[in-house]
């Protein structure tokens, strides 16, 4: 099956910091202390996250392929979890676990490739601009699921670690209902591959 | 309390019935919708400048919404809206043949920031068809959840949907002059949110950079977490069933909780602090602003967190549970509470499809159920009447324009939000001793706790008009309220606990016999109800109605139009800009205000039981 390596990118900006005015008192007589600590950022960790939309089929590819080999052996030092939350919940949980490494799984339909194509690319970390921020984070604040949504508005905060890449599959069927197409269905043992390579 | 339009009589000992000699009393007689005529304000003509005006789509807004409006340019005001919701989900549809219990699961996919609340109100209709009874603990973990999920759900509207239309940012396009006073007027507040002058705090609202923004995503975390500690996960928990809760519960359960909460004390200080000093600048920079998003105040609520000692989870007891919840059901009508009782507000209910691309399915056969289980009459439009037949023809206005669908109550036009639910528990007045939370006969008196900030006492009015400024600021003080609410059902959870009461779910087995459940609860934008109808195990039909079904409605039968477009009509153009430049803020702020929750999920119904695309998880609005 083919297999393409890419990346994605978007134009460079100054970004906020994100976490820490909002967890602190504005008025400074009130209080000065933070009331939330990031972790350590060097944790050595690598988060391996499926992004999906459950019950669309290959659609759900992200969620289902983690569902399969979360119970495999993995490194010490791996996460595997499902990712299927809107992007600033996936921004938060990447604050949390801070890992060195991050490798999503999902499957995306950008009908560039015959279905069943495995699209592996590191992620340009340059954010996206404001306009797409905001328009992008207004959807996931109403909870939609969306794996670009999720690299902008993460890359936008600076949460994902240098180390990222993407292992997307083109989806040939996105109807209601669970399983795989059986493209996409032969995917899963090479993406398999592809994310143990990346450890 | 009487209907006004329904021919429903309620006799002395509390019975309804249709009036007597009436014999088509759900008669619907269709009338032309009501368009825009310049008569009717005695002009002779129509004004010089009208401009049609479409937003498609209106951002910051869950899903997809457009709302075309025409614009009186020569005296700068939108003179005619309508609201129109593009995207199908077909949940009913879904549903159909299925287990019950996989309603709770499935329905709560219909929205992504009420992530909690579809499960819940599921989980009700189940239990009330299967004939079980949550155990008090179970109640009050189900109670401390969902106010929980109110954390996560305000805030992303107060700081990022709603939040930038009063920003520097925005503001110094629409109404520079705004922002210069702004620089100049004190924050009345300041001494609560640090904030020194209104600029400042309209800079905190600048998105994706101001503080008060990035706080309110921050706050969605908190909410999360409390959210999870209850049901295990947020959003679409899974412990959720009928007759309780299945999480793992322990005293460090709450004691977790109980961290985050006060967190949220403070933050429910400030909030309705810097909301309370937005409000009152613009609308004393400019009186007209009390006309944005202006319409009667006329609202329905459905009540949220049971009293664990009350609630049994029976249509038999279903007032007396319902007007014992800490957040009252009730109907409003120009201000006034005309019931709270859910039967009452049940009885009233119909659900038209005369301008929605759907078909009228009363012509298709007899009516399922002409009464609730206790004998009050329904009409043919009742939610469990109701078939979602997919029919999306028509071509302009006068025809169908929207995948929404107009609920009435009593035939009039209702909406729903936080400040609603805070109108109709002031105004019933059902609320038990406790520390924390009370009504003052004109509005609620919050006590919040002391936590970095000292303990304070927020007091918020049932205002005088129901304006865009007016939903905002109830939903800011609906932060405190909930986190009222939040903190007797706490004390009520160690009561319980220390009484050896922790148990949180009954055990159920899934009847073979005909049943129905009536789920009512709230989302975060107000009234939510599920319609259950079951036989052998499988659902036979299941209908939702949620907050901005009501909110977003277009034309009914009779021709008049939804909140929304009420809203929008009337609203002035108060930008100090010329015509060319004109944004439309106002109008954005009118639609904005009622917090918006369009579809995501747009599950279309091909026919062959098969659902196509464009994905994501919300829709509180559409089928």
């Amino acid at each position: 099956m083919p297999v393409s390596d890419q990346s994605r990118s978007g134009a460079a900006r100054q970004i906020p910091d994100l976490v820490i005015p909002g967890l602190t008192v504005p008025d400074p007589t009130l209080a000065n202390e933070k009331q939330y600590v990031l972790p350590e950022q060097n944790t050595g960790r690598t988060l391996v996250g499926g992004i999906g939309l459950p019950w669309l089929r290959d659609l759900d590819y992200g969620t289902q392929w983690v569902n399969r080999v979360v119970d495999l052996d993995w490194p010490d030092h791996v996460i595997v979890e499902d990712m299927s939350y809107a992007a600033h919940r996936v921004l938060h949980r990447l604050q949390e676990v801070r890992p060195n490494k991050v490798v999503l799984v999902g499957c995306m339909p950008r009908r560039e490739d015959p279905p069943g194509t495995i699209r592996r690319y590191e992620l340009d970390l340059a954010p996206p601009s404001d306009d797409e921020v905001q328009d992008r984070l207004s959807e996931a604040a109403m909870g939609i699921i969306d794996l670009d949504h999720t690299l902008a508005v993460v890359r936008y905060y600076g949460e994902f670690p240098d180390d990222t890449v993407v292992i997307e599959v083109e989806p040939e069927d996105d109807s209601f209902g669970l399983g795989f197409s059986d493209t996409v269905e032969a995917t899963v043992d090479t993406v398999l591959a592809l994310v143990r390579s990346e450890l | 309390m009487s209907f006004k339009n329904l021919p429903i009589d309620v006799g002395a000992d509390g019975k309804t019935k249709i009036r007597d000699g009436v014999t088509e009393p759900y008669r619907v007689d269709t009338k032309p919708i009501w368009e825009y005529d310049p008569s009717e304000s005695g002009a002779s003509a129509a004004p010089p400048r009208l401009k049609e005006w479409s937003i498609d789509p209106v951002t910051r807004v869950a899903g997809a919404l457009a709302v075309h409006t025409t614009l009186d340019l020569e005296n700068r005001v939108a003179v005619d809206a309508y609201s129109q919701a593009m995207l199908f989900r077909g949940y009913e549809i879904i549903l159909q043949g299925r287990d019950p219990r996989d309603a709770i699961d499935i329905s709560s996919r219909a929205c992504g920031v009420c992530g909690g609340v579809h499960s819940t109100v599921s989980s009700m209709a189940i239990e009330q068809a299967f004939g079980i009874v949550p155990p008090p603990l179970g109640v009050v973990v189900r109670n401390l959840g969902e106010v929980a999920e109110m954390f996560y759900d305000h805030p992303i509207h107060l700081g990022l949907l709603a939040g930038p239309d009063y920003s520097t940012a925005l503001v110094s396009m629409t109404n520079p002059e705004l922002v210069t006073l702004a620089e100049k007027t004190p924050a009345r507040n300041a001494h609560i949110h640090g904030y020194k002058t209104v600029k400042d705090i309209m800079d905190a609202m600048n998105p994706l950079e101001g503080e008060i923004y990035l706080e309110a995503l921050e706050y969605t975390r908190i909410g999360r977490i409390m959210c999870t500690l209850m049901f295990g996960k947020f959003p679409h928990p899974s412990t959720l069933v009928p007759g309780g809760v299945s999480t793992t519960i322990s005293t460090s359960t709450f004691n977790e909780f109980y961290n985050q909460l006060a967190k949220i004390f403070d933050y429910s200080k400030r909030l309705a602090g810097w909301w309370d000093d937005i409000c009152d600048f613009f609308l004393e920079a400019n009186p007209d602003y009390e006309l944005v998003g202006l319409r009667d105040s006329n609202m329905i609520q459905t009540g949220i967190w049971d009293d664990p000692s009350v609630y049994d989870a029976t249509f038999k007891n279903i007032d007396e549970w319902g007007n014992a919840r800490y957040s009252a059901p009730g109907v409003i009508v120009d201000g006034k509470l005309v019931t709270s009782d859910l039967t009452r507000i049940n009885m009233g209910i119909e659900e038209f499809v005369e301008h929605s691309f759907y078909d009228d399915w009363t012509k298709n056969g007899p009516q399922r159920f002409d009464t609730d289980p206790l004998g009050n009459p329904l009409s043919p439009y009742h939610m469990m009447n109701k078939v979602t037949i997919p029919r999306p023809e028509g071509k302009n206005f006068k025809e169908k324009y929207t995948w929404d669908t107009a609920p009435r109550w009593d035939r009039m036009s209702m909406e729903s939000g936080v400040y609603g639910r805070m109108w109709t528990t002031a105004l019933a007045g059902n609320l038990q001793d406790n520390p924390y939370l009370s009504s003052t006969g004109d509005g609620l008196r919050m006590l919040m706790p002391r936590h970095e900030l000292p303990e304070m006492e927020l007091n918020w009015k049932i205002p005088q008009k129901l304006n865009a400024f007016e939903r905002n600021r109830g939903r800011a003080y609906g932060v405190a309220f909930t986190a009222a609410i939040g903190m007797i059902n706490l004390m009520q959870a160690f009561d319980l606990w220390r009484a050896g009461q922790t148990k949180t779910a009954t055990k159920f087995t899934v009847p073979q016999d005909e049943r129905v459940g009536y789920g009512f609860w709230e989302a975060g934008r107000g009234y939510l109800t599920h319609h259950l109808h079951m036989d052998k195990g499988k659902i036979v039909n299941y209908q939702i109605n949620t907050p901005s079904t009501w909110n977003a409605a277009p034309r009914d039968p009779f021709g008049k139009p939804g909140p929304y477009e009420e809203a929008i009509v009337g609203t002035p153009i108060l930008e100090s800009v010329g015509d060319d430049d004109v944004k439309g803020i106002d109008i954005l702020r009118a639609i904005r205000s009622f917090d918006p929750c369009m579809p995501c999920t747009t599950h279309m119904d091909t026919g062959k039981g098969i659902i196509t695309r464009e994905v994501n998880s919300c829709s509180c609005t559409l089928e």
